[in-house]
């Protein structure tokens, strides 16, 4: 698989989604160390998420691959550090390489893997390849999945009829049972039906039943806490979980004192829901902000989103996240 | 030279061959299924209602408890009466017969002691029973492996007010089972099972519910029409009788045919989890889940091997008879005896069915969404509930108390004779070719060469 190719100035939700990302990192690594650690994940052609990582956190151990050999090749010229590797090769293949890749850097013991998958076609692969490298996995380490949860990759590209045709009791079962004859054991046997707004709990609940499948085969009693469980939508609708792995004698935690976006379980998602603004519009805001979101959207004197109650929820998501708000501005270079 | 002196060895069997060894001949989830298993024969022997009837058990239910701290199955289905008591606290059961002219499939008398002896260090269970109550405990020293003592305490009471029942207690497990029971995907994969397993009897009013949660029978639905002269997508449907084992066999699709894109993605890795293949079931229980070997047919007897184009083919074989030691079933309760005659029988029917529908995929194919307005006249049923093809429109079958109805099935409007044209070329050449014929680099590679062809088709036909 390859990563996507849509840059993230086309994709705020996504951005704020992996600043927030490489906060929680910055909240972990210490714990150990950021040497220790080696950043594994498909980089695109740009490698901009390694730049980050190596900027903000310090860890100076970055892996790329891609099944791609020509992305490869561009990943190399675009290498933020010359200790930057970039090899082909497909997430398929990347648990059996994992201890591999660890070893090609001096004194790194723990890992950061973001499996970043995409294609809505590929559920059941991703999950069995999310659970094979959980199973390597080690204490310390921390893992990243985010999936396609677009609710028409469901229902016939969002054929009203269709859950008819299939003599289902209802959308959300027909949605269901879809899913079930998708990826079979790994979703909650409970699950009977998805409402348009649940699918991305119903991939977590598989992502979790994927990784106590992972603990149990692991033979090496890990746990995986959730510490971060997001879901935007840019274009189409995505979910990430970000799991840390620790065991009963190598104990690693994320304080939930600390770090405010801690799940309270696997369905607490977080919606990241970034209005379109002008600077204007921001700068505004930003001088209301200890206003009621009812009474800046009030203050403002129009809607930022269809309806009012939706502009509320804009301006309420805005003000959780606005220190991850980007601000993207034309430059000449 | 010294004399013989005779002299006698003990031959019996040990405590620590059925409290450590016969444990491990068994999966934990598979353990538990037998408990269930346990709870319907309970039902099978209580209810009032004929065991062919739409629901003869509605209203009997188990209910487990699967925690870290304990295990715990309790069932509303009659208790254990004075008369099987011994038998059943015995390790193996000295009379077959027990259950007469009931269905049960339980025949070994192992399956309870097993199941707690996998999980606990202590166990109990209790019993409520129309002519009295009674608990049994396995303490810890009893279940020591080196212990020799087999007696085990009971203690018995009258009759309890509430209803008749068993309750086996495990609340001190093992370790290691204790860890699977906090484990989710232990418990997810626990409930499928007991849903696939026990679907056709929760279709006929039992229910499970494990934690609180009330499960929901899976069964098998494949594409139907009623009967008439047309060719229409219908199954394959076979009844018949052999040595008292009722036979019914049905083979057909369960969705519209694989898609060939589908079929190149799933030589890669698997694309999706839908149970295809041929399922076993045992006076409605079943044994065998979507196999898709040479044990139900496929790649034999004419019949192609199992390949992911016949992804849309499944079938159910049911077997029917009050007398258990007749049915294809091994001692696990959920193991095949396929050496069996009666299976034997059973599997000429499902090659025949598999047969007619692999035919019928290959007619299809390359054009497989031709047959999809096939699929649109006709409709999923249930097949054990709903379809009685054999019985009201078969005809017999020579040299066998059976009927057998064979669809007469659609064919493709072009009968030409298709050849499958297959090649490969590098991934940058098939992405270039796809942007010169489509303004898109990402197409099908298969779209890509069939537009190739095309085009050229007419080039040489001008």
């Amino acid at each position: 698989m390859s990563a996507s190719t849509i840059p993230y100035r086309l994709r705020p939700n996504k951005f704020i989604d992996r600043e927030i990302f490489v906060d929680l990192i910055n909240h972990l690594v210490p714990q150990r160390g950021a040497s220790e650690y080696v950043y594994i994940s498909m980089g695109g052609m740009h490698l901009v998420d390694h730049s980050i990582v190596y900027r903000r956190t310090g860890i100076p151990n970055l892996y790329s691959f891609d099944h791609e050999e020509k992305t490869v090749r561009r990943q190399n010229f675009n290498r933020p550090l010359e200790t930057v590797f970039c090899e082909q090769l497909g997430s398929d293949q990347l648990a059996s390489k994992l201890d591999q890749i660890v070893s090609n850097f001096d004194n790194a013991a723990n890992v950061v893997v973001w499996l970043d998958y995409t294609d809505p076609n590929q559920r059941l692969e991703q999950l069995q390849e999310t659970a094979a490298v959980a199973m390597r996995l080690q204490p310390g380490d921390i893992l990243r999945v985010t999936v396609n949860t677009h609710i028409p990759t469901l229902d016939e590209n969002g054929d009203s009829g269709a859950w008819k045709a299939a003599g289902a009791e209802s959308p959300g079962a027909y949605r269901c049972e879809r899913l079930r004859a998708q990826i079979g054991e790994y979703l909650p046997t409970d699950l009977r039906a998805i409402a348009e707004t649940g699918f991305p709990s119903a991939m977590l609940g598989s992502i979790s039943v994927t990784l106590s499948k992972a603990s149990r085969e692991s033979g090496a009693g890990l746990n995986f806490q959730p510490v971060l469980l997001t879901s935007y939508k840019d274009g189409q609708r995505m979910t990430t979980a970000t799991v840390i792995v620790d065991s009963e004698d190598h104990p690693f935690r994320a304080d939930s004192k600390t770090w405010r976006f801690m799940p309270k379980d696997w369905m607490d998602v977080l919606e990241i829901s970034a209005p379109d603004l002008s600077l204007r519009e921001k700068y505004r805001i930003d001088h209301e902000i200890s206003k009621s979101s009812a009474d800046i959207n009030q203050s403002l004197g129009f809607p930022l989103s269809e309806t009012e109650n939706k502009s509320i929820a804009a301006i309420e998501s805005y003000k959780m996240l606005r220190r991850y708000y980007p601000s993207f501005h034309h430059t000449e270079a | 030279m010294t004399e013989e002196t005779p002299a006698e060895l003990f031959g019996g069997p040990t405590k620590r061959f059925f409290v450590s060894m016969l444990t491990r001949d068994i999966e934990l989830d598979d353990a538990i299924l037998d408990l269930v298993d346990n709870c319907i024969d309970g039902a099978m022997r209580t209810t009032s209602a004929a065991l062919d009837s739409d629901k003869p058990y509605a209203g009997f239910r188990a209910d487990l408890t699967v925690t870290p701290e304990k295990f715990e199955i309790s069932d509303n289905c009659g208790g254990i009466p004075s008369d099987y008591i011994e038998e059943a606290f015995q390790l193996g059961r000295p009379n077959i017969k027990k259950d007469g002219d009931l269905p049960t499939v339980g025949m070994y008398g192992i399956g309870m002691k097993r199941a707690i002896f996998k999980m606990g260090k202590t166990a109990t269970v209790f019993s409520n029973a129309d002519d009295g109550a009674f608990h049994v405990d396995y303490s810890a020293q009893w279940l020591n492996p080196e212990n020799t003592e087999w007696t085990l305490p009971i203690s018995r009471q009258g009759r309890k007010n509430g209803d008749n029942g068993v309750r086996i207690l495990v609340s001190d497990l093992k370790d290691e089972i204790s860890k699977a029971f906090s484990n989710k995907s232990f418990l997810n994969r626990l409930m499928a099972g007991i849903q696939d397993h026990f679907g056709y009897l929760m279709q006929k009013g039992f229910e499970v519910s494990v934690n609180g949660v009330d499960l929901v029978p899976k069964t098998l639905g494949l594409y139907t029409s009623a009967h008439s002269g047309e060719s229409e997508i219908r199954p394959f449907d076979y009844s018949g009788l052999f040595d008292s084992v009722e036979i019914r066999v049905t083979v057909g699709f369960f969705r519209a045919l694989v898609r060939e894109a589908e079929i190149d993605k799933e030589t890669e890795a698997p694309v999706d989890a839908e149970a295809a293949g041929i399922s076993v079931v045992c006076n409605d229980r079943v044994i065998l889940l979507g196999d898709r070997t040479i044990k139900t047919g496929w790649g034999d007897a004419g019949v192609p091997r199992y390949h992911p184009q016949f992804r849309s083919i499944a079938g159910l074989i049911e077997f029917r008879s009050n007398d258990a030691e007749k049915l294809p079933i091994s001692t696990t309760k959920r193991g095949l005896d396929a050496g069996s005659d009666v299976y034997f029988a059973a599997r000429k029917a499902v090659t025949e069915g598999l047969k007619t529908f692999t035919s019928f995929t290959n007619r299809f194919k390359g054009i497989e969404s031709e047959a999809n307005e096939f699929f649109a006249k006709s409709a999923r049923s249930d097949v054990k509930t709903t379809i009685r093809l054999a019985q009201e429109h078969g005809t017999q079958v020579r040299g066998a108390n059976a009927k057998k109805y064979v669809p007469v099935l659609p064919e493709p409007t072009n009968k030409e004779s298709r050849k499958r044209i297959s090649f490969i070329r590098p991934d940058d050449e098939v992405r270039a070719v796809s942007e010169y014929l489509f303004q898109d680099s990402g197409q099908q590679p298969s779209i890509v060469g069939a537009e190739c062809f095309d085009r050229f088709l007419k080039e040489a036909r001008k």
